[in-house]
């Protein structure tokens, strides 16, 4: 599937911290990648070089073929790009009607379909002043501005930071349909339960390096963890084979934490004379906490 | 509706630059009043040396008094105040108040935003020169003496064209200081002391010396009586080339700065 977004090697120092360190991001066309990273992982400053909002230290990056670090280029991105940053302030002093309409004023394609539907759902008032909102009504207005942009490709910082369930429900039903309707949509998020339920891809982040990109389906397929019984203790170290990523022992008690070669895993701790072998599917949360674990 | 944002973030400023403005012109021309009666005993006190000499012409010419006061002193001063103050804003305070990152994701670069601030501060700036010229024929008028309409609009003009470096330069340190309140009390020291300062070394040094030429204040002022002839054209130019080159520096600057 073509790519909407492609970075090389992208680098970003400051001083002498790497905040990102040589990422290789592809984000397929007409689907939802879920950008996943523990607290100052990279996720942030990967997502603002995309924007052009910061520029790269290495590489190179391309939002529909443009280049990102080029200002011309960058406009031409944010044509077709909605973008919803972490902290989500939008200007305190108009109302939500003015910044909808300042808004609109650049996006050609917005969605005079969608916005009145969006500010009946979200239950936004628009007469009153944005610093008179609540935080997760800020929230709303952010996700209203960027949803009915018309964008090819939505890029959202933890979209549902603030929200309450029923409110995330509705925004991942809204992803869902922009996805159907043809945009592409990359998010990072901390809610791991929300992303389980719409991503196609995933991609973990991890002290400024890519510790997993993949499908959803196939990490979820993929990912197990075998718990094995042996008569007398083992080594840990004889759990050395092409797939494994993590194994804890707890004298005859041994958990194996595998990405993939499940079966041939198994066997071989079989052949170990294990007294009992389970296989457990493994969910994102701890796919994810098991990922970060093993880079510690 | 760029221009829309900047007049929403300005208007505040701008309104209290108006009333400022025009405060300012309405006391200066008022006060002639009280003043006139006191300049014209001291005239005529023969004992008395140390006049000065403008004092002959600001008793009897309105035209001179209003220059003298206004457009070479007190209304040149606050117009220079305000116009920094309309210039400030742009994208380093909305870095600070947190809606950078929404401005940026619009389709809209840098320069943009910065031309489009700079025009409304223009605009504005251009107002308060507008309302100071209505405040001082019309306070001209309630004191029973008349201001030349031409000169008001010449002199206003010339204070706007000349000052446009003020704007700029209020551009280039609203860019280069980042912190949202130290900016324009930084600004303000920095420039306020020279601008005073050769304001002061101008009004003493020979009529002859260079820095007339050049000296922003005093292009800003003008002739007394201003012609097309006695218009300071080259340093009009001198300004236009200062701003210029200062909105290219803070768009530099504006480029460069990570967000």
């Amino acid at each position: 599937m073509p790519a909407i977004v492609e970075t090389v090697d992208l680098k970003k120092s400051y001083a002498a911290v790497e905040a990102v360190r040589g990422i290789n991001l592809r984000v397929p066309e007409h689907s939802i990648c879920a950008f996943l990273g523990q607290n100052g992982a990279g996720k942030s400053t990967t997502l603002r070089m995309l924007m052009g909002m910061i520029r790269p230290t290495m590489g190179t990056g391309r939002i529909f073929g443009l280049d990102i670090a080029s200002e011309r280029d960058s406009v031409r991105i944010r044509e077709r790009v909605a973008f919803v940053a972490e902290d989500k302030r939008l200007y305190e002093y108009m109302t939500v009607a003015q910044i909808i309409r300042f808004t609109r004023s650049f996006f050609p394609r917005w969605r005079d379909d969608l916005e009145p539907s969006l500010l009946e759902r979200f239950e936004l008032p628009p007469d009153r002043k944005i610093r008179k909102l609540s935080k997760g009504m800020r929230t709303k207005v952010a996700l209203l501005l960027a949803f009915a942009r018309g964008s090819d490709f939505l890029i959202l910082d933890e979209p549902t930071e603030g929200l309450d369930p029923v409110s995330i429900e509705q925004v991942m039903q809204i992803l869902v349909s922009l996805v159907a309707d043809g945009a592409t949509v990359l998010f990072a998020s901390h809610q791991i339960a929300e992303v389980e339920q719409v991503a196609d891809y995933v991609v973990m982040i991890h002290r400024g390096q890519i510790v997993l990109d993949a499908p959803m389906d196939g990490v979820k397929n993929e990912y197990r963890l075998i718990q094995a019984m042996f008569s007398t203790p083992v080594d840990k170290r004889d759990f050395q084979l092409a797939g494994i990523e993590r194994v804890y022992s707890e004298g005859p008690i041994v958990s194996v934490v595998v990405s993939r070669n499940v079966d041939a895993i198994v066997e071989q701790v079989r052949a170990m004379q294990a007294t009992s072998v389970d296989v457990v599917p493994l969910s994102l949360k701890e796919i994810f906490l098991e990922t970060a674990k093993g880079r510690q | 509706m760029l221009f829309y944002k900047a007049w929403l973030e300005s208007k505040l400023r701008f309104l209290v630059g108006v009333a400022a403005v025009i405060a300012v012109c309405v006391l200066y021309i008022r006060v002639r009043l009280i003043l006139v009666p006191d300049w014209i005993a001291e005239l005529q006190n023969p004992k008395w040396s140390g006049r000065p000499t403008w004092l002959f012409h600001g008793v009897h010419d309105l035209n001179f008094y209003a220059w003298h006061f206004l457009f070479e002193n007190k209304l040149q001063q606050v117009w220079v105040l305000f116009a920094i103050l309309l210039s400030f804003g742009g994208l380093v305070r909305e870095k600070e108040q947190g809606t950078s990152a929404f401005s940026l994701s619009l389709p809209v670069s840098r320069n943009r935003w910065l031309m489009t601030r700079m025009l409304v501060a223009t605009a504005e700036s251009f107002v308060l020169g507008l309302a100071a010229g209505l405040a001082v024929l019309l306070a001209s008028w309630s004191i029973h003496e008349r201001y030349p309409l031409g000169q008001v609009i010449a002199h206003c003009l010339l204070i706007v064209t000349a000052g446009v470096a003020f704007l700029a330069l209020g551009a280039v340190f609203s860019t280069l200081i980042r912190g949202e309140h130290m900016a324009l009390p930084i600004t303000l020291v920095l420039l306020g002391g020279p601008y005073l300062w050769i304001q002061e070394y101008i009004r003493k040094a020979a009529p002859t010396v260079w820095v007339h030429r050049v000296d922003i204040s005093h292009v800003m002022a003008g002739p007394p009586h201003l012609t097309w002839a006695t218009t300071p054209w080259l340093g009009l130019a001198v300004s236009f080339s200062l701003a210029i080159g200062l909105l290219s520096v803070a768009a530099k600057i504006g480029e460069s700065i990570e967000y």
